[in-house]
């Protein structure tokens, strides 16, 4: 180690600059990985907060966060008498573009019942709900709307009262809580492309999905089974909608990005053999030398291995310096727990040891008699 | 006390007619703060004696004893050669062969951080080395920022660090002019006597050969005695 360490500091330069490229290499890894997080958490965090009521989607559909779903608002009244039901509420969203102080800002409305008792669980960040009927919205933080600003919607003027926090949408919008009568004008009005979920008027237009919470103690089994019989409609469980999601769209960026992470570390491994290879190579002289002193093989396997492994860690240390600083500004979540900062630094010694294989086969082969020939 | 003795040694490269002997029926003891020069033209086999005495390589007859115990015989290493060498034999080249990343006082203690953490007796003794050999104020310097003469002298005090029983050098002053090649070959032999190693150094030089205890002079693969005054630098 003490030779890994002081050639190292003798070729401080060469060594910053093998840090420094392969810590953007393993920042990238590391964003890749926390923006899928970061999707899957953006695709639950509305499925979760509707905590464990079943939803009626368009029949034969995954439900409004997956694909597009149109269920008639009238689903809802008629969800209400069924036995074991204690609630059924019809669930608006609709992807709203607009322009506020020179800034364009796309932000995914949801309704709810704020007027009497919201049935999804939003997380206030600061401020409040909106506790009237109309004229008042929670965004989250992220949209970048202060507390107490006015915003104009379709011609519908809305307070922001309140900041969500991780209200984002699968798409990776900020989401905004309205009022089922403020969703209900601004989708009236709303231009025909920013309509995911065409829609009139609340009690009559379609609805996403109707969210329906059971009685206590009903089955919830047999309740779904009632529900089912409602024609047009397909009832999930919230555990359903959740796996919905996750096979769906998510499933298929995780292996998308899955691919991508394995092609960054080969290149990662690469690289760094490349180094470890071409500076093993360039002490040959050293190498012979030392094997002459009397160095053991394990000397000679720490000397090359333990600079592969130094590089690599300052490397990965440089990483995360790095995302901690540049990640809450990327556009999209990412979401970073401490269990992946783990794995990856896992991942980078096995690359580091893999990587000094070749470099360390080679300093082996070197014979001692070559000092005597230098 | 003997330190170094070589019994019946032979050596062939290649078979049949292309057959070369590089060591014929060589033998050749050392005793300890002996100093002893092997001369020879290119080609005479000093190299390959060199190898087999610095278990590189092993002669496929005879025997090599340091300190009365075997350490290789007939084509095989008796004793592990790495840990014989890191422990038992200092080596000295033409060329300093300093590690150039490590400063003057680290290329001295390399032999003893090859062995592990090196004792404060034995750092001690590497101090008294680099004080001796006159390199104490040069102690932290790079050994690029020393002339050819003070890397020769961080060489030998790596050599000895050890208190190796034996030194082999192989023409430790080709590289030097006559002053500083004269002033390392006898600061070799005085800190060889001090510490009982024994010393054989492989020279063409033949401006030091008064400095040596003893001469032998090799040939065709077979060593013999000389004599200093047959091989002296013609005066100018």
């Amino acid at each position: 180690m003490r030779l890994a360490i002081a050639e190292l500091r003798a070729h401080l330069g060469r060594f910053v600059a093998t840090v420094l490229g392969l810590a953007l290499l393993f920042t990238v890894v590391l964003a890749m990985g926390g923006i899928h997080r970061g999707m899957v958490v953006d695709a639950l965090a509305l499925v979760d907060a509707a905590g464990d009521s079943l939803w009626l989607v368009e029949e034969g559909r995954h439900g409004p966060f997956a694909e597009a779903s149109r269920v008639d608002a009238t689903i809802a009244e008629r969800a209400r008498i069924v036995p074991g039901v204690r609630d059924a509420v019809a669930l608006r969203v609709l992807g709203y573009q607009f322009e506020h102080q020179g800034r364009s800002l796309r932000v995914t409305l949801v309704s709810d019942r704020f007027e009497s008792a919201p049935v999804l669980r939003w997380t206030l960040d600061r401020g409040r709900l909106p506790s009237r009927a109309r004229g008042e919205i929670a965004v989250d933080r992220t949209l970048g709307l202060a507390v107490g600003q006015e915003i104009t919607l379709n011609d519908q003027p809305l307070r922001v009262v309140g900041h969500l926090r991780g209200a984002i949408a699968s798409s990776g919008d900020a989401v905004a809580a309205v009022s089922e009568l403020d969703l209900d004008d601004i989708q009236r009005f709303a231009p025909a492309g920013d309509r995911d979920t065409p829609a009139t008027h609340a009690l009559a237009a379609p609805a996403a999905a109707v969210l329906v919470s059971l009685a206590p103690g009903a089955d919830p089994a047999l309740v779904r089974r009632r529900l089912a019989q409602i024609p047009g409609i397909t009832a999930y469980t919230a555990a359903e909608q959740r796996s919905l999601l996750l096979d769906g769209a998510v499933d298929k960026a995780r292996r998308q990005i899955g691919l991508f992470r394995v092609l960054l570390i080969l290149v990662s491994t690469a690289l760094l053999a490349l180094v470890t290879f071409s500076m093993t190579a360039a002490k040959t002289r050293e190498i012979a030398l030392v094997k002459l002193l009397g160095a053991r093989t394990r000397t000679l396997v720490s000397w090359v291995a333990s600079q592969s492994l130094l590089m690599t860690l300052a490397a990965y240390g440089a990483a995360v310096a790095i995302g901690a600083k540049v990640f809450p500004r990327f556009p999209r979540r990412v979401v970073i727990e401490p269990r992946d900062l783990w794995i990856g630094l896992l991942v980078a010694l096995v690359l580091a040891s893999v990587s000094s294989v070749a470099a360390v086969r080679r300093a082996l082969s070197v014979p001692a008699g070559e000092a005597l020939a230098a | 006390m003997t330190r170094l003795q070589a019994i019946d040694l032979e050596k062939t490269y290649g078979s049949g007619a292309l057959a070369v002997r590089a060591l014929d029926h060589v033998s050749l003891s050392v005793d300890a703060g002996e100093v002893v020069g092997l001369l020879g033209p290119s080609g005479s086999g000093k190299s390959t004696l060199l190898s087999c005495l610095g278990l590189l390589d092993a002669a496929q007859h005879g025997e090599v004893l340091l300190d009365g115990a075997p350490i290789a015989k007939d084509g095989r290493f008796v004793s592990d050669p790495t840990e014989v060498r890191r422990r038992r034999i200092g080596f000295v080249f033409q060329r300093a062969n300093l590690v150039p990343f490590l400063d003057v006082r680290e290329n001295v203690l390399l032999p003893l951080r090859l062995e592990g953490l090196p004792s404060r007796a034995a750092r001690e003794h590497a101090d008294a080395l680099l004080k001796r050999l006159d390199l104490w104020d040069r102690r932290s310097h790079s050994t690029s920022a020393l002339s050819g003469g003070q890397r020769q002298r961080v060489a030998l005090a790596r050599a000895l660090v050890t208190r190796p029983a034996l030194v082999l050098a192989d023409e430790p002053t080709a590289a030097l002019d006559a002053a500083r090649g004269r002033e390392a070959i006898l600061a070799l032999k005085d800190i060889a006597r001090d510490e009982g190693a024994g010393v054989l150094v492989v020279t063409h030089d033949t401006r030091i050969l008064d400095a040596f205890d003893r001469l032998l002079v090799m040939e065709d693969g077979r060593l013999s005695a000389a004599d200093p005054k047959d091989h002296a630098a013609p005066a100018h």
